[in-house]
C-alpha cells in the first residue's frame, strides 16, 4: 500500500470512528517518516467537525453558544442555592448552640439564688413550686405531638450506592435532603415515603430540595420515575434547563449537556423550558426534547420505528397467519375456531418480550417466535381465552438490555 | 492579569460564538469522538468563564481557549475512569503536540461559513452519504446496508468526500481572501 493509500485508509477509519490500536500504531510509523501526515490528519478531523456542526442542527453555533451561556447561568444559580443552603445550616448550628447555652444555669443567677436562699427562707417554698411548674410545662411541650411539616418526602436507597464527595450512602440509608449526590458505575433505585420510586442512571448527579418546593434537581444524567398520585402539590423534576411538573405518572428524564429528553410512559407531565419559558403538556407515549437553545421538539413514539412491528393472529398447529391484529380487532371464534395463538413480530434488535395479559405476566419470551402463550421448540401452545375483552401489554427489551417502547392493546374475543 | 468583568453572561456568549468552532475542532483533533466533543467544549468555556481574570491580555484568546481544551482532553487521558470519552488513547498522545498549532492556523470559524455552500454544490449521492453519517448518526456499516455497498467502500467514500470538502473550502477561502 502506498503512503497515500495508507493515509486514506487510516482517515476513513478515523472518520467512521472505527479505529484499532494496530491502526494507530501503523499511522505512528507513517508519521515518523513523514510528519506532514499529522497536519493532514488534524485538518481532516477539524473539517469533519465543521461538517458535523453544519449538518446537525442541534450542534449549530447558536445552539452551542446558548447551551454554554445557559449552563453558566444554571451553575451560577446552583452556586447561589448551595451558598443559601450553607448559610441556613450555619444559622441552624448557631441557633442550636445558643439554645444549649441558655439551658445551662447562669453562674450569676445561681449566686443570687444562694444569697436570697439565706435571706429569705420563705422563698424556698415558692421557688420549688415554680420549678415544679416549669418542669411540668416543659414536659408537656416536649411530649406534645408535633404537627408534621410535609416537604419533600424522605428518600431511602433501595438498591445501589450514592456518593457525596467521600461520604457514601448505601442500600437502606436515608438520603439527606439538599445534598448533591452522584451515581458512578451503577444506577441506584430510591423510594419516597409515599411509595414513589425513582431510578437514577449511572453517572448521574442530582439533589433534593429541602424546602417546601418539592424539587428533585437533576444536574446531569437520567432518572426513571414512577410517581404515585400527589394529592396536594406536584413534585418538580428540574434540570438546569427545564422543569417537569409531576402529579403522578411514569416517565424518564435525561439531562445531557446539550439537551433534555422527557419520555412519558403513562399519565401527563407539564414540561417547561427555563430558557424560553415555553411549555408543553407531554402525554403518555410521547417524548419531548428541549435543546439548550430552547428549541423544543415533541414527538409521538409512534413516529419512531416501533420495536414491536405488528401482532398477528395465527393458526396454532400450522402457524398460518390468519389476520393482523390492530387496536380495534375483534377475534371471532366462529370464524377461526379456538386452536389459535398470537405472535409478535419484532425489530431485529429486540431480544426479550414480556407479555402481560390483564395485568399479569403470562410469558417472558427470550427468542423468536414471540408468543404470549408460549411455544416449545417448533410447537406453539394453544391459547383458549374466554370470550370478552383482554388487555395485552408487550414490553420489549433491546439486546443490550435497554427497555424499549412497549405496545398496549385491548383484544376482544367473541 | 485581566481585570475585565462581564456585565452579563451574554457578553461572554459573544466570545463563545466567536471561538466555539476552533475549540470544538481542536477537541475533535485530539481524538474525542463526535458524541463527546460538545461536552468537553462546554467544560472548556465554563472553565474559561471562571478563570477569565487569569487570562493574560497580551495573548490571543483563541490560544488560551485551545490550551484549556487541550488540558481538559489530557485530563481525560489521565483519569482511567473517563477514558471512554477518548476514541483512542494513543491517538490523543500522538496529536497532543500538533492539535493546537494546526487548529490555530485552521481558521475554523471562517471555514465553517463556507462548508454549507460547498456541501450544497456536492453530487447528490455524496450529500446523501454525508447526511446519513452526520445528520442521521448512522455508522458506515448501516449506510453500506442502506446503499447496498460494502462498508469499507462507504468509509473510503466518506474520507474522499471530506477531503473534497477541504479542497473546496480552501479554494473558496482563497477567492474571498483575494
Amino acid at each position: 500500500m502506498s503512503e497515500n493509500e495508507q493515509l486514506e485508509d487510516f482517515l476513513s477509519k478515523l472518520i467512521s470512528e472505527d479505529l484499532s490500536d494496530a491502526d494507530v500504531a501503523q499511522f505512528k510509523e507513517l508519521s515518523r517518516d513523514n510528519p506532514e501526515v499529522l497536519k493532514e490528519l488534524a485538518e481532516t478531523l477539524a473539517m469533519t467537525e465543521l461538517v458535523s456542526q453544519t449538518l446537525q442542527e442541534e450542534r449549530s453555533s447558536d445552539c452551542f453558544t446558548a447551551s454554554v451561556t445557559s449552563s453558566i447561568k444554571a451553575k451560577e444559580r446552583s452556586k447561589t442555592r448551595d451558598q443559601k443552603f450553607v448559610d441556613s445550616v450555619k444559622k441552624r448550628i448557631q441557633h442550636e448552640n445558643k439554645k444549649k447555652n441558655s439551658s445551662k444555669p447562669n453562674r450569676k443567677t445561681v449566686a443570687k439564688f444562694k444569697k436570697s436562699k439565706k435571706k429569705k427562707s420563705k422563698g424556698k417554698f415558692f421557688f420549688f413550686l415554680a420549678a415544679a411548674a416549669a418542669l411540668i410545662i416543659s414536659g408537656i411541650v416536649t411530649f406534645m405531638p408535633k404537627k408534621e411539616v410535609q416537604t419533600i418526602p424522605e428518600l431511602v436507597i433501595l438498591e445501589g450506592e450514592l456518593k457525596n464527595g467521600n461520604i457514601s450512602y448505601k442500600e437502606g440509608d436515608a438520603v439527606v435532603m439538599g445534598t448533591l449526590l452522584r451515581t458512578y458505575q451503577k444506577s441506584a433505585r430510591l423510594k419516597f415515603k409515599d411509595g414513589s420510586i425513582i431510578k437514577v442512571g449511572k453517572g448521574s448527579m442530582f439533589s433534593f430540595n429541602n424546602d417546601s418546593s418539592r424539587k428533585v434537581l437533576l444536574t446531569n444524567g437520567r432518572i426513571d420515575a414512577v410517581i404515585t398520585p400527589q394529592k396536594k402539590t406536584p413534585i418538580y423534576f428540574e434540570t438546569p434547563f427545564t422543569v417537569a411538573e409531576i402529579i403522578g405518572t411514569e416517565f424518564t428524564l435525561w439531562a445531557e449537556n446539550w439537551r433534555d429528553v422527557l419520555v412519558v410512559h403513562e399519565g401527563r407531565v407539564h414540561f417547561r423550558s427555563l430558557h424560553t419559558e415555553k411549555s408543553y403538556f407531554v402525554n403518555g407515549g410521547e417524548n419531548t426534547t428541549v435543546y439548550r437553545g430552547g428549541q423544543m421538539v415533541k414527538k409521538r413514539k409512534a413516529d419512531e420505528i416501533p420495536p414491536i412491528r405488528r401482532l398477528l393472529l395465527i393458526k396454532r398447529d400450522t402457524g398460518k397467519i390468519l389476520q393482523e391484529i390492530t387496536k380495534d380487532t375483534t377475534i371471532d371464534f366462529s370464524k377461526y375456531g379456538k386452536d389459535i395463538n398470537i405472535v409478535a413480530e419484532v425489530e431485529r434488535n429486540v431480544k426479550v418480550v414480556i407479555f402481560v395479559v390483564n395485568g399479569k405476566i403470562v410469558s417472558e419470551e427470550v427468542k423468536a417466535r414471540y408468543i404470549p402463550h408460549g411455544n416449545s421448540f417448533a410447537n406453539i401452545m394453544p391459547w383458549d381465552p374466554r370470550k370478552g375483552r383482554w388487555s395485552l401489554r408487550m414490553i420489549p427489551y433491546h439486546e443490550n438490555g435497554k427497555l424499549l417502547a412497549e405496545r398496549k392493546m385491548v383484544l376482544t374475543f367473541k | 492579569m485581566n481585570n475585565k468583568k462581564f456585565k452579563n453572561i451574554d457578553e461572554f456568549g459573544e466570545i463563545v460564538n466567536e471561538h466555539q468552532a476552533s475549540v470544538r475542532a481542536c477537541i475533535r483533533v485530539l481524538g474525542i469522538p463526535s458524541g463527546f466533543v460538545d461536552d468537553i467544549a462546554q467544560e472548556t468555556f465554563i472553565v474559561a468563564y471562571r478563570k477569565f481574570s487569569e487570562f493574560d491580555n497580551s495573548r490571543s484568546i483563541r490560544s488560551w481557549l485551545l490550551g484549556i481544551a487541550r488540558n481538559l482532553v489530557l485530563n481525560e487521558r489521565r483519569k482511567s475512569a473517563r477514558r471512554f470519552r477518548l476514541l483512542n488513547e494513543n491517538l490523543t498522545d500522538l496529536m497532543q503536540e500538533e492539535a493546537v498549532s494546526v487548529v490555530e492556523e485552521f481558521q475554523a470559524q471562517e471555514k465553517l461559513k463556507l462548508v454549507k455552500s460547498c456541501i450544497e454544490n456536492m453530487p447528490d449521492r455524496n450529500k446523501e452519504v454525508l447526511n446519513l453519517k452526520f445528520e442521521g448518526g448512522k455508522t458506515a456499516a448501516s449506510i453500506a446496508v442502506k446503499m447496498q455497498r460494502d462498508s469499507s467502500t462507504i468509509r473510503h467514500l466518506l474520507a474522499r468526500i471530506i477531503s473534497g470538502l477541504r479542497k473546496c473550502v480552501n479554494e473558496r477561502e482563497g477567492l474571498f481572501g483575494s
